[in-house]
């Protein structure tokens, strides 16, 4: 009978309800969907640090992190490449050779990272190809062709098919130098690895260093992203000699930012369900207000401080959760869409490629914040409610029904 | 045994720290079965003395048993159970629950009496037919008259099977021949069932019906009269 009169209450005052039930339902939409716009673009830098550059987990010679000496090698990288292998957890591996060097064109040079790939394995483990704007993938057994940034292409003043050499300091610390013809133009949506990465296939590396069994880097992607960081601590206890390091490790920036930008999220929701919770409190103590003599009959006739109490609270957190479902089936709705179709900032491209993110953001949100926010305003409603409950049960009944 | 013994009971406000008598030293006792107006001007305590029997306000001074229990001293939480249990209220403005039913206005206290469902129902039914109000069961009180809400009002306290009612000016806002029709019913009651009822008023046509007027003068009683 409480939730009866609780909902029967609600409509009472039709235009004061609808107003909250419009409030609670735009300020879980924005809420929502300011969440889902920065978690899309960190997702996306995310992804793109997972599945361009990075992927879930590397292996290297310790020594090799510490100063990138190409010397530094895995030892019997084939044999460790198997036993990654044999693990279930892991999709695909493959294997790389790292150099930093020089690319040069004609006219000017740039440092670079040198990318040794063996292209059909790099393929299962990277969607590197998917960024090839112009030229193609390697492609049957040409030799010497070279994947180039469109950043390095505009720094060097090179087009598809110009020679550029590249070198780097050998094993002995000799210059090692080869002549690359560009068959391919990549463009991700992060400017500055575009600027600091060629690729070239694993052969021809070590074809300049004149053995064929070196490779410096083991890259693999996992069947289930969220078992990195338990698949990364069994590989750190089965390769002892070994740096291993997850995403995480290998991008702490992209780790930090992501937290941050989280915070900096609870902090505007928490900033939405103040602004909802003063909404409430308002339009609950203006019921109170309103009803006076009503609640004054209604403990006159026995309805006890406990039932008052609770009548309160139940009518508003009715209130607030008839607009609850409204917000968040809006948000999945814009949020579906728009992390289907994205949302074009393209008037803001180029320095979002600096930072690494892509001028199209597709919304994205984990089916979990949608249950977290509802927990949030279930709680703001709670709290709202219990300052007019208060007022109400501190009504005196023998004064409360002669109030006009 | 009496049903309510009023023991030399004081109220006193204060407005501004000023000491306000509403009601002195009153000694009254009603049996059951009394159908009996507290009269007198408006000022004159008839309803601070009601509010006192009813536990809805506690005297400064003095002590009020109700069949034999003084519930003077009893908490605020305690003293709302006990109106449950053994009071009903009839009040001036109807005072129904808006968005309830006739038939859920009064079963409304007995669901907090936590009585069985079947009960409930059965007793709601009886309760209006006896007001006259069959054909309302469903209708909210804003689509009734006014005497048809006090009707309401009064099956809903009788459905809490009260030691007695209390009624503060319940024929003040009806009209002659509502007001007519409510006392009829309450005085059938009243002869029927042995129901005590206490009106405060000053409507002349609650004390013409009165078996016992008790007139208050500034707090005092100055007269009891039986007119049965």
């Amino acid at each position: 009978m409480l939730l009866k009169i609780a909902w029967r209450n609600i409509w009472r005052k039709r235009t004061r309800s609808l107003i909250i039930i419009f409030a609670v339902t735009l300020g879980i939409w924005a809420g929502l969907f300011i969440c889902s716009f920065m978690d899309g673009f960190i997702n996306e830098m995310m992804e793109e640090s997972i599945n361009h550059t990075f992927s879930h987990i590397q292996i290297h010679n310790p020594a090799f992190k510490g100063n990138n000496e190409i010397q530094y090698t895995i030892q019997q990288p084939q044999k460790v490449l198997a036993a990654v292998e044999s693990n279930p957890n892991v999709k695909a591996a493959t294997l790389r050779n790292v150099a930093f060097g020089m690319a040069a064109s004609p006219t000017t040079a740039s440092g670079t990272k040198i990318v040794g790939i063996n292209p059909v394995e790099e393929n299962k483990v990277t969607d590197f190809k998917i960024f090839i704007k112009q030229g193609t993938y390697f492609e049957g057994n040409s030799k010497n062709g070279v994947l180039v940034g469109q950043k390095l292409v505009e720094k060097l003043h090179i087009k598809m098919h110009s020679k550029i050499v590249l070198t780097f300091a050998g094993a002995d610390g000799n210059i090692v130098s080869g002549a690359f013809r560009v068959i391919g133009i990549y463009k991700t949506s992060n400017a500055q690895s575009d600027l600091a990465n060629v690729f070239i296939n694993a052969n021809d590396f070590n074809a300049m260093l004149g053995n064929d069994t070196t490779f410096h880097e083991i890259a693999m992607v996992l069947k289930d992203a969220d078992q990195v960081d338990t698949v990364n601590a069994a590989f750190k206890k089965q390769f002892p000699t070994l740096k291993v390091e997850s995403w995480k490790e290998l991008s702490p920036e992209t780790v930090t930012l992501n937290d941050y930008v989280a915070f900096i999220l609870w902090i505007l929701m928490g900033v939405f369900m103040l602004g909802l919770g003063f909404a409430i409190v308002n339009t609950m103590l203006m019921a109170v207000m309103e009803r006076t003599r009503e609640l004054g009959m209604l403990m006159a006739i026995g309805l006890n401080k406990s039932r008052t109490f609770g009548m309160i609270m139940l009518e508003t957190i009715t209130l607030t959760f008839v607009g609850c479902p409204f917000g968040i089936g809006l948000s999945y709705l814009t949020v579906s869409y728009f992390g289907k179709h994205g949302i074009s900032l393209a008037m803001f491209a180029k320095g979002m490629e600096n930072f690494g993110m892509s001028a199209i953001d597709y919304p994205f949100l984990k089916d979990n914040v949608y249950w977290q926010i509802a927990i949030m305003v279930f709680c703001t409603a709670l709290l709202a409610a219990i300052y007019p409950s208060i007022r109400a049960i501190r009504l005196k009944p023998a004064e409360a029904i002669r109030k006009i | 045994m009496n049903v309510i013994d009023i023991n030399n009971v004081s109220k006193v406000y204060h407005d501004n720290a000023i000491p306000v008598p509403a009601v002195t030293d009153v000694t009254l006792h009603f049996t059951q079965g009394e159908f009996a107006a507290l009269v007198g001007p408006s000022g004159s305590g008839k309803t601070t003395l009601l509010n006192i029997i009813g536990g809805l306000d506690k005297p400064t001074k003095g002590e009020v048993i109700i069949e034999g229990q003084n519930v003077t001293n009893l908490s605020d939480s305690k003293m709302i159970d006990f109106r449950l249990q053994n009071i009903g209220f009839v009040f001036q403005a109807y005072n129904l629950i808006p968005v309830l039913t006739a038939r859920e206005n009064v079963e409304f206290i007995m669901l907090l009496q936590k009585r069985p469902k079947a009960e409930r129902e059965k007793r709601v039914e009886e309760l209006l037919k006896e007001v006259g109000l069959q054909d309302k069961m469903d209708t909210r009180p804003n689509e009734m008259s006014g005497g048809q809400q006090q009707r309401v009002a009064v099956a809903r306290a009788l459905a809490s099977k009260p030691k007695f009612i209390l009624a503060d000016e319940p024929t003040a806002n009806l009209d002659s021949k509502s007001a007519a029709n409510l006392l009829d019913i309450m005085s059938e009651m009243n002869k029927n069932e042995n129901i005590t009822f206490i009106f405060s008023t000053h409507d002349s046509r609650v004390i013409e019906r009165a078996h016992r007027v008790v007139t208050l003068t500034d707090g005092v009683v100055t007269s009891d009269v039986n007119q049965k």
